[in-house]
């Protein structure tokens, strides 16, 4: 059997599309909420850092919950739920099934939307967890847990029927992420890291597994489609990628630990955790090469296409961010730079230059096919384009270039602790500035969407994106 | 070692366990039996191999033709 090829029944792309609708919109559009949320949660956590006053009054507003519920809501709120979106959709083309179990989804959408709402409300009056990644109470991550469940039988039932015989690596990645988020979920819910030290430990296995397992295997899943599919042109080596993705199923989960690196855990923990992490170099290596041998000489294409301009753009940013990581682990570098402001831009590289521009990406692919509709204004998603990613580059060099002054100061004996602080605020404040361009992208993104989906206003008379839909408008 | 640092060690055993048995299930049903023609399953009848898509910053010409952008060919070429 030919791989691609029609077996009997089997439905085409676009009637595939067409079921997937109700649930991947739902999920994406819920997504886009907590974004927008998140957001401006971002924007107050990072005024406070150079305006410590502002709005220091109401206990509700302070740092110590803002903060953490910007992490959640990204965290769970944004990238989860409309990574599963995405995840759904490239199952659901890749194995030529529709998505199964749609309404139970949407209802478990719904549940974990709700969850999460309570859980931020808790967050906000001071009834957090105390873990990062975590802080959602454990009566709200098990809502979110179950949901992910039903999802994840969804998966599996989408893979038993599926029409194709070979798996292509998106769904490999896939697969993995549907399998291990709920393991993670499962175990950080567990009542039994009540010792300061080991509760660490679960916390950085857990929030480590969670970008490395969840989030990262959705992002490369969505980069090998992606990638081909707008270029025309088949992956490099399709064997390489088979490789990167078994690389990260074995080394990936003992990262966490490297978090730890001169706390109070065993050595050999930390010690397995640090070789993991430089291991990791292969798969990301092998991953940086199929995709610049798939891409290089197609620059033009790269730029005509939003999708790939967005995706390009976080596949380079995931090597990048992996390969600083893998240097990170090190316990000379880790020294340095353990408790800056480097590891915060670290994160934000990960989850954002990686995770989020890779689901924009997907996102400005998917919708028009699922909706059978079209963008707006070309212009909007370059001005979305150009501002998250100039607005990302801003944050990274700022917060990492004063990160590793700030590291040798701390680490100084002479340098009074208040320097280390100070020196850090002109920075502080081009963070800031990188949030507003941030803002002002994904707020560009949002009212794309909203323009797309309730129709405001005139429509565009021709059809740009898919032939199909210029076929439709023809006839 | 407490029980919370056992759990852990077992969660992580766990999943490179998973990823190991996905590992053997896909190399005894066969999955690696032909590497190479699996590159080839993004696309289908409907959008092949060779036709680009989402090429909404391009020219009207850009977006369905087969034909490399300009100095894509040489590139191309040189590698085949």
């Amino acid at each position: 059997m030919d791989p691609g090829s029609k077996q009997p029944n089997t439905l085409s792309v676009s009637e595939l599309d067409r079921k997937a609708r109700s649930v991947v919109m739902f999920l994406i559009l819920s997504g886009i909420f907590w974004l927008l949320f998140g957001t401006l949660l971002a924007l107050v956590a990072s005024l406070k850092m150079h305006l410590p006053d502002w709005l220091g009054t109401a206990g509700w507003l302070t740092f110590g919950r803002v903060r953490p519920l910007h992490l959640n809501t990204m965290v769970y709120g944004w990238a989860s739920l409309t990574g599963a979106g995405v995840a759904l959709w490239l199952l659901s083309r890749l194995l030529k099934v529709p998505i199964m179990l749609r309404g139970y989804i949407v209802v478990a959408g719904v549940i974990w939307n709700i969850a999460l709402l309570i859980g931020s409300i808790q967050i906000l009056a001071g009834n957090s967890r105390g873990i990062e990644w975590l802080e959602l109470p454990v009566a709200t991550m098990v809502p979110i847990l179950l949901s992910v469940i039903i999802m994840s039988a969804s998966v599996l039932m989408m893979l038993v029927m599926r029409k194709v015989k070979q798996l292509y690596v998106s769904v490999w990645y896939l697969i993995a992420a549907f399998l291990w988020f709920p393991l993670l979920a499962v175990v950080s819910s567990l009542p039994i890291f009540d010792t300061p030290t080991v509760q660490a430990s679960m916390n950085w296995w857990y929030a480590h597994n969670v970008l490395g397992l969840w989030f990262t295997p959705v992002g490369l899943a969505a980069a090998y489609y992606f990638i081909p599919k707008v270029l025309g042109r088949p992956i490099y080596s399709y064997g390489l990628s088979l490789l990167g993705f078994w690389g990260l199923a074995l080394f990936y989960n003992w990262n966490g630990f490297h978090h730890l690196i001169g706390g109070p855990v065993p050595t050999w923990f930390v010690t397995i955790s640090i070789s993991a992490s430089v291991m990791m170099i292969i798969p990301v290596v092998v991953v940086a090469v199929n995709h610049h041998m798939t891409v290089v000489g197609s620059f033009r294409a790269v730029i005509n296409s939003p999708t790939l301009r967005f995706v390009v753009f976080a596949a380079m940013s995931y090597t990048f961010v992996s390969l600083q990581g893998a240097m990170q682990a090190l316990r000379s570098a880790n020294e340095v730079i353990h408790f800056t402001h480097f590891v915060v831009a670290h994160a934000h590289i990960g989850m954002y230059a990686f995770v989020t521009m890779m689901l924009f990406g997907a996102c400005y692919y998917i919708i028009p096919r699922i909706t059978m509709r079209e963008w707006h204004s070309k212009g909007l998603i370059k001005w979305h384009f150009w501002l998250t990613a100039i607005g990302i580059v801003i944050y990274t060099v700022a917060l990492q270039g004063i990160g590793v002054f700030q590291g040798f100061s701390m680490i100084n004996p002479d340098v009074p602790f208040t320097d280390t602080v100070t020196m850090t605020v002109p920075y502080l404040v081009a963070r800031s500035v990188s949030g507003f361009l941030m803002t002002a992208g994904h707020l560009i993104f949002a009212w794309l969407i909203f323009r797309m989906v309730w129709r405001p206003g005139e429509q565009p008379a021709t059809p740009l994106v898919w032939n199909k839909i210029r076929e439709e408008f023809a006839s | 070692m407490s029980a919370g640092a056992l759990i852990l060690v077992l969660s992580s055993l766990l999943i490179i366990g998973g990823g190991l048995s996905l590992f053997l299930w896909a190399f005894f049903s066969g999955q690696f039996d032909n590497i190479q023609r699996g590159s080839m399953l993004p696309f289908d009848e409907e959008e092949p191999a060779g036709k680009r898509t989402d090429q909404i910053f391009g020219d009207e010409e850009d977006l369905d033709q087969n034909k490399p952008y300009k100095g894509e060919e040489k590139i191309r070429g040189s590698r085949k």
